[in-house]
């Protein structure tokens, strides 16, 4: 089993998760973060009120899947969140010990 | 002792069968419909009896110096399904002998059956003594009554414990029940309780109606609801609505126990929605079960917390009684304030004049004075007699609008809401009141919901001054921001059916027409810019234009920004947060950068593209809409609706280096279109491809289409100048600007070769007038604008073009032209990753390389 973390703009969350949908995935955590990196920030004047907002609002994806489906996984979600433009995000694959479904108990597989 | 021990337990197995089955049958009496107030005398009676049995049986009917009573709930006889035993073994020390028995019949059995038993072994004096240090004890014993065994002892402890409390203690027995109960508002008051209240002990729950009744009982004597309101305590409506919030309380709490199998008060979402299925509360097309079954709940809640604010105001007021002689000031004709309070004094006057109702709450917040309880009592019992007429005032209108403005802090708003003035002032409230929508975001009923974006607006006054002062009219922006959510709870979009109900309410409150548009219009968009700064792309130009066009002005895009915050804000504590405060401000920032330039909100631009869109997709037939989105408007205002139809028909054609060139003559000159496949470099290919065909670029608009074509139309001359053009080979040129796109071609030292001599010539030119490079980043928020003036010569736009796309730049719309002798360039470009040029050092040094080719051939 793989743990894909996925870093995307904000306005591409529904493609890719109609994306995952269309391939049977219909599970994963959402959280909004602060992004950190080559695109810069804003810096405005409004009547002499400077406002800088110094990172770029992303949303992260994680999900876990079974490792045959992982490369089918991240092309998915690489080509729906994909703009062509800086700032599109990166998507990171990592190994994952197990997983535990809460309300049975069940591990592994079975639980993903 | 073994022996005994073995046998006791013994009994108790047949006791532990006799005293669960008859629970079981009380959980069974309740399934068939044994309501909340019955179930809790029955299960009293059978404890009641359970014990008489036991301690009949251990010490006979007679026994003297030693009683059993009930305390705390099970006194009050309300004891739900699994609620503690609260029990007092009160003796006389000569029977002290007695306790064990008593002990071992009655409490070993109740133990085993797993049932939570509190118990005391006290004589009276005991009592009295651990009263003044125990204040939970104290008010234990408020509800004590006689089970079983010396009805004397009882009696004793009753009249001693009765006269323990003297003026003093009255009075500290007050203040303490006022500080527990503080204390356990804000214990059990933060967001995760308005989600999933404690109807013990939550603001409003059964420990508000207890701690009211204890008080009454120590500080008047009162023991029941109906003696509260023979004291006029409580007037009949008052009386009737506090009886049926606690039976309604009642009835969930014994649902709630059952549902749990234990004791818990507090009603998580699992429980909030099995129990609305029980009581068969179902989903309809406006709301679901679980939020009707919640509005009950909040109605109790809220009705009982009302009451027992009221009902300690007044103690307040008993045990602190203001100081005579004080001077009272006089606001208005019938409101005064005394000691931080104001006060109603006049009720006749509030009749016949009902706007000085809505003045006494604008003070009040004008002041964060809050009114009195009697003059709120007063205000709750005028209400029904207030007429359609009071409801069309201009000057309650007036003066509700001053309320709704000056609101910093809930507590004029939550007022004028409890005592049912608002909602007689609004009827479009009425099915909001109490109504808690099912989801984790909105922590508040609605209509608290409403009152606190109009507080948290207020609040943002001190951050937006900017803003606030730019807004022409702040009483609309305040209306708007109270009714964004007017249109919940009654299925469908809640914003546009708000926008609807608005109507009728601008109407009544005599706003003009253009006031009434206004409000609507923000009560339909109240949540346009959030979600489309969170769901859309901001960095798509034509999208943001069209955001500007929905929205039309300033004024409105600033009260929808104020409204979004204050709204977001007052949802929950989660809902704002810097990560959305960035996105707002992107789309805000955006949308009032292309409102300030007039003329692209110019309506006559707006129906010139559209007539052209009509145009083009008539010529073309039906089908091709999808066509239509990839057209930029500049570009559609540049050209009649067959040019763009022969365009799109001529895009069919173009595929990977694939490039249509079609000439026109016009004299001495041709006007030459050339479509083909964006990319990098391309303007600089197409410049130096010409130049070697002996072409001289007069005029040209370079425009790109969304999918990537780019259609180019430009005007070139012979570039020798030499009277009549020369047949251009344009085949030729296709073919080689295609190879040139396929990186075939060496333009440098091709074009080196052939204007070699030039280039030297090229310095001389460098003597005359200087060229301007300007570097725009302010003008739009989609592309960075090189504008280059400078005189023009014969290689100027390949060298320019050139040492774009050294830097990697990508052109996507120019105009290149003259304007007397001077040659004009705008090129809207971005750099290589599709963003904004904006690194200082990047900038200068394409400053220095354009004017450098600005001045001299580069090749």
């Amino acid at each position: 089993m793989k743990k894909i973390e996925a870093i995307i703009k904000p306005f591409k969350l529904d493609d890719v998760k109609e994306g995952l949908n269309e391939i049977g995935i219909t599970g994963m955590t959402i959280s909004e973060v602060k992004g950190h990196g080559r695109q810069k920030g804003h810096k405005e004047i409004y009547r002499g009120a400077e406002y800088v907002v110094d990172f770029i609002p992303k949303i992260k994806i994680e999900l876990i899947v079974n490792a045959e489906i992982v490369e089918q996984v991240v092309e998915k979600i690489r080509s729906s969140a994909n703009t062509g433009k800086i700032g599109d995000g990166k998507i990171f694959v990592l190994p994952v010990e197990d997983v535990i479904r809460v309300r049975t108990g069940e591990h592994g597989k079975d639980a993903v | 002792m073994q022996d005994t021990k073995i046998q006791e337990s013994h009994i108790a197995d047949e006791e532990l069968v006799k005293f669960l089955s008859p629970r079981q049958a009380l959980a069974a009496l309740w399934e068939q419909g044994l309501s909340g107030v019955e179930l809790l005398l029955h299960h009293s009676s059978l404890v009641d009896n359970f014990i008489k049995t036991r301690f009949h049986d251990a010490v006979g009917r007679d026994a003297k110096g030693i009683s059993l009573l009930a305390l705390g709930g099970y006194g009050r006889k309300e004891l739900f399904p699994f609620s503690d035993i609260d029990l007092l073994l009160l003796y006389r020390k000569d029977s002290y002998q007695l306790i064990e028995p008593v002990t071992d019949a009655v409490l070993y059995p109740l133990w085993d059956t797993g049932v939570e038993v509190g118990h005391g072994v006290r004589t009276i004096n005991e009592c009295l003594e651990d009263i003044k240090k125990d204040f939970f004890f104290q008010v234990a014993l408020i509800d004590k009554r006689f089970i079983c065994g010396d009805k004397e002892l009882f009696t004793n402890l009753s009249q001693k414990f009765l006269a323990s409390f003297d003026k003093g203690s009255r009075k500290t027995f007050a203040q303490d029940m006022m500080a527990h109960r503080a204390e356990r508002h804000s214990r059990f008051g933060d967001h995760t309780y308005l989600l999933e209240p404690n109807i013990k002990d939550s603001r409003g729950g059964m420990r508000d109606l207890q701690a009211m009744f204890w008080t009454g009982k120590v500080l008047f004597g009162l023991s029941t609801p109906a003696e509260f309101h023979e004291e006029g305590l409580l007037n009949q409506k008052e009386f009737q609505a506090l009886e049926d919030a606690k039976n309604d309380l009642f009835i969930i709490r014994n649902r709630l126990h059952y549902a749990s199998g234990r004791k818990n008060d507090r009603l998580f979402f699992e429980y909030q929605e099995e129990i609305a299925r029980k009581l068969r509360l179902y989903d309809s097309r406006e709301t679901l079960g679980v939020e009707r079954f919640m509005k009950k709940v909040h109605t109790s809640l809220y009705t009982i917390a009302t009451a027992s604010d009221l009902f300690f105001e007044h103690v307040e007021d008993v045990i602190n009684p203001p100081k005579a002689g004080k001077p009272h000031r006089k606001l208005a004709p019938g409101i005064e304030i005394l000691n931080n309070k104001i006060f109603l004094t006049d009720a006749k006057l509030l009749l016949q004049k009902p706007y000085l109702l809505f003045k006494a709450f604008s003070l009040s917040a004008e002041m964060e004075i809050p009114l009195h309880y009697r003059s709120r009592r007063r205000i709750a019992s005028l209400v029904d007699r207030l007429d359609e007429k009071a409801r069309r005032s201009r000057r309650c209108a007036r003066y509700f609008l001053e309320t709704l403005e000056k609101s910093r802090t809930p507590q004029s708003l939550l007022q004028m809401l409890d005592t049912g003035l608002l909602c007689f002032f609004l009827p479009e409230l009425e099915h909001l009141r109490a109504l808690a929508l099912h989801d984790i975001y909105h922590i508040n009923t609605v209509d608290r919901h409403m009152v606190e974006t109009v507080t948290c607006l207020n609040q943002l006054k001190e951050r937006n001054k900017g803003l606030f002062s730019e807004i022409q009219d702040h009483k609309l922006l305040f209306l708007a921001a109270f009714l964004h959510d007017i249109g919940k709870g009654l299925g469908g979009r809640h914003a546009a059916r708000g926008a609807e109900i608005a109507r009728g309410i601008a109407d009544r409150l005599a706003l003009t027409p253009e006031q009434s548009d206004t409000l609507s219009f923000l009560i339909e968009n109240h949540l346009f810019l959030m979600d489309n700064a969170t769901r859309r792309d901001l960095e798509d130009e034509s999208l943001i234009l069209k955001f500007a066009r929905h929205i039309k002005s300033i004024d409105r895009l600033n009260m929808l920004y104020l409204i979004s915050v204050a709204d977001a804000k007052a949802t929950g504590p989660n809902v704002w947060n810097e990560w959305k405060e960035a996105l707002l401000l992107e789309i805000y920032h955006k949308i009032a950068h292309l409102l300030q330039q007039h003329d692209l909100i110019d309506p006559d631009r707006i129906a010139a593209v559209e007539w052209m869109k009509e145009k083009v997709s008539e010529l073309m037939g039906s089908g091709e809409m999808k066509a239509l989105e990839i057209l930029p408007e500049d570009y559609l205002l540049s050209f009649t609706p067959e040019a763009v139809v022969r365009h799109l028909q001529i895009r069919d054609k173009i595929q990977g280096n694939k490039v249509i060139i079609i000439p026109e003559t016009r004299g001495h000159y041709w006007s030459i279109l050339l479509m083909t496949r964006d990319r990098t470099g391309l303007l600089s290919k197409i410049c130096g491809i010409f130049a070697l065909y002996n072409l001289n670029i007069l005029q040209a608009q370079i425009f790109t289409l969304k999918d990537g074509t780019v259609v180019d139309v430009i005007d070139a001359g012979h570039l020798m100048d030499s009277g009549m053009p020369d047949d251009i080979d344009w085949k030729g040129l296709e073919n080689d600007l295609e190879k040139a796109l396929d990186n075939k071609i060496g333009l440098s030292h091709r074009l080196a070769a052939k204007f070699g001599a030039m280039a030297t010539q090229g310095s001389k030119v460098s003597i005359r007038a200087k060229p301007r490079v300007i570097i725009d980043n302010e003008q739009s928020d989609f592309y960075s604008i090189i504008e280059i003036y400078t005189k023009d010569s014969p290689c100027l736009l390949c060298s320019i073009t050139k040492t774009l796309a050294e830097f990697g730049i990508n052109i996507y719309k120019a105009k290149i032209g003259t304007s007397g002798d001077q040659i004009v360039d705008v090129f809207y470009v971005l750099n290589n990753l599709g963003e904004k040029l904006q690194e200082e050092d990047f900038l200068k040094e394409l400053k220095d390389a354009l004017l450098y080719s600005a001045q001299s051939c580069v090749l």
